[in-house]
C-alpha cells in the first residue's frame, strides 16, 4: 500500500459508542456512553482510566463480543469502512482473532485446565486459518512460544504447571497467532515482571512497525503508556474524560481526573510517606447523578457540574475533553 | 553468628523460613534408567518476616514467587526445609493445627479471575472464611464484617455488590473481593501475591495505605509479591529479589533500590518505565535464554544472562552473604563480584 | 468450560434454555408423557383392572370407535393400558436413574476429589463393574430376586452408574483443579466443606445432565427385561406389553397396534431423554471458542442505536469530533 500523503491510513474509527448491562429486574447500567476514537494504521493507543470505568467493556464491543447481559445501544465501530455492528454473525467471525484480536483481561485464566497449552495455541490457530501439514503447525506454536520466551518445549504442558505470567505469556501467543492487523491488549503484563514486560512490548514494538499492526493497550501503569503510546484515551465512569496525543496528556492536561491520576502515580525517583489517593468513589453506574460523573470527587467542582453533563469539546483539533471549565476558558 | 554470613533480620520474627525447598516432579518417558527431573520452583530460601514488617518479594515470572507463598500457606508441601509461625513449625501441624495456622495467616491470590467460585455471590465469597472458622454466628454481625472488609478494600458502597456474581464485576472489582476475602479473617500474616495488580493508581493507594493501617494499629506482617517497583519504594521496609527459585538480594528498600548490588536487580530497575514521554530511554533488556527451572545453570544462575559474569560464576555458586563491614544498613547479595570471599559449593 | 455458564443464575438458564430448540421439543416431549403418566385415570378410557367379560371378538379387535388402538390379547383396551403403561415405565426410569447417578455421582466425586488410593479403589471398582455384561447380569439378579418391580429398580439402579462415575470423576478433576478450590483451602476449609461448596454446585449441571440421560436408559433396560419375561407379572409396563404381544400371537393375527404402542412408547421417552439431555448438554457445555462471553446477534440494540443516532442528528449543531490525536 503506498500512501502518498505519508499519513497512515484509519484502521478503525468507533463512533458514540453506547454500551449497557441490562439485568432483569434493575435499571440498566451504563457502562459505556457515546466515546469515539480512531485507530491508525501502526498506532498504540492507550486507554486508562479507573478500575470498573468500562475498559474492558469498551474493547470487548470492539470485537462485537460481550457478556451475556452487555447489549450495544448506540454508535458505531467502522473497521476498515465496514460498520462490524451491522455484520453478520459469519462475517464477523472472520473478523474476530484473523483482523481484530484479544488478549483478555485475566487471560491467563482463560485456558482450559485439562488440556495442553500447546494443544489449545495450535488449536486457535487451526480454528481460523486451515492448516494441515502437522509438523509445520507444530513449529509455528512452537515459534509462538519462543515469541513470548517460554520454552517451545513447555508446549506439552498443562496450565496449572505454568507460573501465572506464563499463562499470561501464552495467551499472547494466541493473540498472535494469527498475524492480526489490530491488537486489543487488555491489561497484558499485570503478571509479569518488568523485563519481561519489556520484552513483550518490544515484541509488540516490532511487530507494530514490521507490520503496520495497530494496538489498544488498556492498562493502570502510566509509566508504560509514556513509554509505548502514541495517544491516549482517559475514561471516568464510562465516558471519556480527555482525549489526545500521549505528550499532551501528561504535560497539559486539561481534565481535573487526569490531573488528579497523574498525581497519584507512585514516582520511583521521589518515594514519598504516603500515597495519594483521589478521595470518594465512583458513580453508580444505574442511577447516575445529572451532572459530570466526576463532579463528586473534582477538586475544581462548581454549580454547573451538578446539574449538565459536559460534552466533548476540542481543545486544540487533536485534543478533547470533557469539562465544563474548557468550555468556559 | 559471625557477621559475614549474617543477613539483614528483623529483631522478633514473626514468620521464619529455613532452607526450604519445593521441587515439582516433570513427567517424562523414562529411558535407560535416567533420572527423575524436576523443577526447581523454590530452591533453598531462608527469609524471616519481623511483627509488623513489610517485605515485598520481586523477580522475574516464573522464579516461584507464587509458590512459596503457598508453601507458607501449607498448600503445597514443601520437599524440604521448615517455616515457622511464631516459633511453631508447620511440619508439626496436624490438620486442626493447619486450620489455625490458616486463620493467622492469609493470602491474597494472585489470579482474581480464577480465585472466585463462579456460583457464589460476592457476599458469600466473602462471609465464607467466617462461616468455616465459626466466627461471627450471628447473621448481622457476620454481614456488618463482610461489609466492612468489602468497604475497607475499596469496593464502596458495598451493599450494591453483596449480591452480584464475580462475573458481573470489573477485574479490578475481583481482586478487590479476593482482598476482602482475605482481611476479613483479620490475620496476623498477610501473603499478598500480586494484590493490586488491576487496580488504578488511585485505589491502589487507598489500599495500600489501608494496609499501611492496619500495620500501624493491629501490627499486621506482609509479605508483599509484586511487579511494581513504584509500590514498593512507598511501601515496603525490606526487599528481597528472587531469580530462578532464590532470593539473589535482600535489603532495606530505599538501600536496595538506590544501591543495587546484584545485576539482576540492577536490569531489573533499569526497565521500570518511567511516566514522562519526554523521558523515553532505551530499554536495557537481559540477553540469552529463558531460565530453565528444570536445567538449571551450573555455578551462579544468573551467570547466562549477566552482562558482567567473569570466568568463576559458572562454577561457584555464590551464597547470601551481607554487603560492606557497617551493620547500620542491612543487605545482602549472593555475586562473586560483591562477596570476593566466597567460596566454591562442595 | 463448562462452568461458566453455571454463573448465571436460574432466570437467564431458563433464557438460555428457551432458545435451545433441541432441549425445549426434548422437554415438552417428556412432559407430555409424564402428564399422561400422571393423570392416568382421567385420560384412560378404560380402566385397565375393569372386570370385563370377554367374547372372542374382543381378542385382538381392530382399533375402532370403543377402542381407539384395539384390544390386546386379553381383550383389554390397548391404549389404557399405554397410558397406564407409562407410569410403570417412567416410575421405572426415574428411580432407577435416581439410583445410579447417585451412586455414580458419589464414586466420580470422591474418587476425583480424594485420588489417590480412594481413586484406585473406586475407579478399579468401576472398571470391573464396566466389563460385566450389564444385561446377563441383570438377567442372573432378577431371575434369583423375585420380579418385583421395586427388584428390577434396584437392579438396574446399581448396574447402571458407570459411566456416570467416570464422567463426573473427570469434571470432578477439572474443577478440582481451579484456583477457588485452593483459596477455599487457604481459608481453612476442609474437604466435606470443599465437595459441598466447591465441587458440588460445578459438577451439578452434569449430573443434571446424566440424570436425563440415565431415565432413558433405564426404561430401556427394564423394557428389554419385561420382553424377555423378567418384567413383575402384576404390572403393566410397555414392556411387559410387548411381551404379551409377541407372545400370544399379535403378530400372526397382524394385530400391528398391538406392538406398535408399546414400542412408540418406548422410543418417545428416549428421544425425548436424549433431545433433552443432548440439548442441556449443549447449553451448559458451549463449544463455541468464546465460552462465557456471548456472541449472539441480539447483543446489538438496533433500535436504540438508531434512536441515539436521531438524538444526535437533531441535537447536532456544530461538527462531533472525529479527528484523531494521532495525526497531529
Ligand atoms: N455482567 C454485568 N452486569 C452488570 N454490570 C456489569 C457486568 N459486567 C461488568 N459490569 C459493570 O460494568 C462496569 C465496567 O466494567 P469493565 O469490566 O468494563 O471495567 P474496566 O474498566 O475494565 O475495569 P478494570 O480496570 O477493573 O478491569 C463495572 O462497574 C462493572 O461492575
Ligand atoms: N503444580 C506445578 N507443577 C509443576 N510445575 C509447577 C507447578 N506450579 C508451579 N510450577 C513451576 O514452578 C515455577 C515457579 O512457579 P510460580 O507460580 O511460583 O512462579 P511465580 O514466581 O509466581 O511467577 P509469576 O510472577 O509469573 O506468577 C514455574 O516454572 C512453574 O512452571
Ligand atoms: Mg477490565
Ligand atoms: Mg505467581
Amino acid at each position: 500500500m503506498i500512501n502518498d500523503t505519508n499519513i497512515p491510513s484509519t484502521l478503525m474509527e468507533v463512533n458514540h459508542l453506547s454500551i449497557d448491562y441490562v439485568t432483569p429486574g434493575r435499571p440498566p447500567a451504563h457502562a459505556v456512553e457515546d466515546v469515539t476514537l480512531t485507530l491508525r494504521e501502526g498506532e498504540v493507543l492507550g486507554l486508562v482510566g479507573e478500575s470498573g470505568c468500562g475498559k474492558t467493556t469498551l474493547m470487548l464491543s470492539l470485537m462485537r463480543l460481550l457478556p451475556a447481559a452487555g447489549r450495544i445501544v448506540g454508535g458505531e465501530v467502522n473497521f476498515m469502512g465496514t460498520d462490524l455492528l451491522n455484520l453478520s454473525e459469519t462475517d464477523i467471525a472472520d473478523v474476530r482473532w484473523k483482523r481484530i484480536s484479544m488478549i483478555f483481561q485475566g487471560a491467563m485464566n482463560a485456558l482450559n485446565p485439562v488440556r495442553t497449552v500447546g494443544d489449545q495455541i495450535s488449536e486457535a490457530i487451526t480454528q481460523h486459518i486451515p492448516m494441515n501439514d502437522k509438523t509445520a503447525l507444530d513449529n509455528r506454536v512452537g515459534e509462538l512460544l519462543d515469541l513470548v520466551g517460554i520454552a517451545p518445549h513447555r508446549k506439552v504442558e498443562y496450565p496449572h504447571q505454568y507460573s501465572g505470567g506464563m499463562r499470561q505469556r501464552a495467551m499472547i501467543a494466541m493473540a498472535l497467532a494469527c498475524t492480526p492487523q489490530v491488537v486489543i491488549a487488555d491489561e497484558p503484563t499485570t503478571a509479569l515482571d518488568v523485563m519481561i514486560q519489556a520484552q513483550i512490548l518490544e515484541l509488540l514494538q516490532t511487530l507494530q512497525q514490521k507490520l503496520g499492526l495497530a494496538i489498544i493497550l488498556v492498562t493502570h501503569d502510566l509509566g508504560l503508556v509514556a513509554e509505548m503510546c502514541d495517544s491516549v484515551l482517559v475514561m471516568y465512569g464510562g465516558v471519556t474524560a480527555e482525549y489526545s496525543d500521549v505528550d499532551t496528556i501528561f504535560n497539559e492536561p486539561k481534565h481535573p481526573y487526569t490531573q488528579e491520576l497523574l498525581k497519584a502515580f507512585p514516582d520511583l525517583s521521589n518515594p514519598r510517606e504516603t500515597l495519594a489517593s483521589i478521595p470518594g468513589y465512583p458513580p453508580r453506574l444505574d442511577a447516575l447523578p445529572p451532572g459530570c460523573r466526576f463532579a463528586p470527587r473534582c477538586p475544581a467542582v462548581f454549580d454547573r457540574c451538578h446539574v449538565e453533563q459536559p460534552d466533548i469539546h476540542a481543545v486544540t483539533p487533536t485534543h478533547y475533553t470533557s469539562c465544563h471549565l474548557v468550555e468556559n476558558s | 553468628m559471625s557477621k559475614a554470613t549474617m543477613q539483614p533480620e528483623p529483631d522478633s520474627p514473626i514468620l521464619e523460613v529455613t532452607d526450604l525447598r519445593k521441587l515439582f516432579p516433570v513427567k517424562k518417558v523414562r529411558l535407560f534408567g535416567a533420572k527423575d527431573r524436576f523443577v526447581h520452583a523454590v530452591d533453598g530460601v531462608s527469609f524471616q518476616v519481623g511483627h509488623g514488617e513489610v517485605l515485598a518479594l520481586v523477580g522475574e515470572s516464573g522464579c516461584g514467587k507464587s509458590t512459596l507463598a503457598l508453601t507458607l500457606m501449607g498448600l503445597e508441601k514443601p520437599t524440604s526445609g521448615d517455616i515457622l509461625f511464631e516459633g511453631d513449625s508447620l511440619a508439626s501441624q496436624n490438620s486442626r493445627g493447619l486450620k489455625t495456622w490458616r486463620r493467622h495467616i492469609q493470602m491474597v491470590f494472585q489470579d482474581p479471575y480464577e480465585s472466585l467460585n463462579p456460583l457464589m455471590t460476592i457476599g458469600d465469597i466473602v462471609a465464607e472464611p467466617l462461616v468455616v472458622h465459626g466466627i461471627a454466628p450471628n447473621r448481622e454481625e457476620r454481614e456488618a464484617r463482610v461489609i466492612r472488609a468489602l468497604e475497607d478494600s475499596g469496593l464502596k458502597p458495598a451493599t450494591e455488590y453483596l449480591h452480584r456474581l464475580p462475573h458481573e464485576l470489573s477485574g479490578g472489582q475481583r481482586q478487590r473481593v479476593v482482598i476482602a476475602g482475605a482481611l476479613v479473617l483479620e490475620p496476623t500474616v498477610l501473603l499478598a501475591d500480586e494484590p493490586v495488580s488491576m487496580l488504578d493508581v488511585s485505589i491502589r493507594a487507598e489500599i495500600l495505605n489501608l494496609l499501611a493501617d492496619l500495620r500501624q494499629k493491629r501490627g499486621i506482617s506482609i509479605l508483599f509479591i509484586t511487579h511494581d517497583m513504584g509500590t514498593i519504594a512507598h511501601f515496603a521496609d525490606r526487599i528481597a529479589v528472587m531469580y530462578l527459585g532464590r532470593i539473589v538480594e535482600i535489603g532495606q528498600t530505599l538501600e536496595v533500590l538506590s544501591n543495587p548490588q546484584h545485576p539482576y536487580t540492577k536490569a531489573l530497575l533499569s526497565v521500570v518505565p518511567v511516566p514522562n514521554p519526554r523521558l523515553r530511554r532505551e530499554r536495557i533488556i537481559l540477553q540469552g535464554e529463558t531460565p530453565n527451572p528444570i536445567d538449571l545453570p551450573s555455578g551462579c544462575r544468573f551467570h547466562p544472562r549477566c552482562p558482567v559474569a567473569f570466568e568463576q560464576c559458572p562454577v561457584v555458586d555464590p551464597r547470601l552473604l551481607s554487603i560492606g563491614d557497617q551493620d547500620e544498613i542491612p543487605h545482602a547479595a549472593a555475586c562473586l563480584l560483591v562477596n570476593a570471599e566466597s567460596q566454591p559449593v562442595p | 468450560m463448562a462452568d461458566q455458564v453455571g454463573a448465571t443464575n436460574l432466570r437467564s438458564l431458563w433464557r438460555v434454555f428457551r432458545r435451545n430448540r433441541m432441549a425445549l421439543v426434548g422437554l415438552f416431549m417428556l412432559g407430555a408423557m409424564i402428564f399422561t403418566a400422571v393423570f392416568a385415570p382421567q385420560i384412560a378410557p378404560h380402566d385397565p383392572d375393569e372386570v370385563i367379560r370377554i367374547s372372542i371378538d374382543d381378542i385382538y379387535a381392530k382399533p375402532g370407535a370403543n377402542h381407539l388402538l384395539g384390544t390386546d390379547d386379553a381383550g383389554r383396551d390397548v391404549l389404557s393400558n399405554f397410558i397406564y403403561g407409562a407410569r410403570v415405565s417412567l416410575t421405572v426410569g426415574f428411580f432407577a436413574a435416581a439410583i445410579s447417578v447417585f451412586i455414580g455421582a458419589t464414586v466420580g466425586i470422591f474418587a476425583g476429589f480424594y485420588g489417590g488410593r480412594v481413586e484406585n479403589l473406586l475407579m478399579r471398582f468401576t472398571d470391573i463393574m464396566l466389563v460385566i455384561p450389564d444385561l446377563p447380569l441383570a438377567i442372573v439378579l432378577v431371575a434369583l430376586t423375585k420380579p418385583r418391580l421395586s427388584n428390577i429398580i434396584i437392579v438396574i439402579g446399581i448396574l447402571g452408574w458407570t459411566g456416570t462415575a467416570r464422567l463426573i470423576r473427570s469434571q470432578t478433576l477439572a474443577v478440582k483443579q481451579r484456583k477457588f478450590v485452593l483459596r477455599a483451602r487457604a481459608i481453612g476449609a476442609g474437604n466435606w466443606h470443599i465437595i459441598r461448596r466447591h465441587i458440588f454446585p460445578l459438577v451439578l449441571p452434569l449430573i443434571v445432565v446424566n440424570t436425563v440421560l440415565a431415565i432413558s436408559l433405564a426404561i430401556l433396560a427394564e423394557s428389554t427385561l419385561s420382553f424377555i419375561g423378567l418384567g413383575d407379572p402384576t404390572t403393566l409396563s410397555w414392556g411387559q406389553m410387548l411381551n404379551y404381544a409377541f407372545g400370544r400371537g399379535a403378530m400372526s393375527s397382524g394385530a400391528l397396534w398391538a406392538l406398535i404402542t408399546p414400542g412408540l412408547g418406548i422410543v418417545w421417552v428416549v428421544l425425548a431423554c436424549t433431545l433433552l439431555g443432548q440439548g442441556l448438554e449443549q447449553m451448559l457445555n458451549p463449544r463455541t471458542e468464546w465460552h462465557h462471553l456471548s456472541v449472539g446477534a441480539e447483543m446489538v440494540d438496533r433500535e436504540q442505536i438508531a434512536r441515539h443516532a436521531a438524538m444526535r442528528e437533531e441535537a447536532s449543531l456544530g461538527a462531533a469530533p472525529t479527528g484523531s490525536p494521532a495525526s497531529g
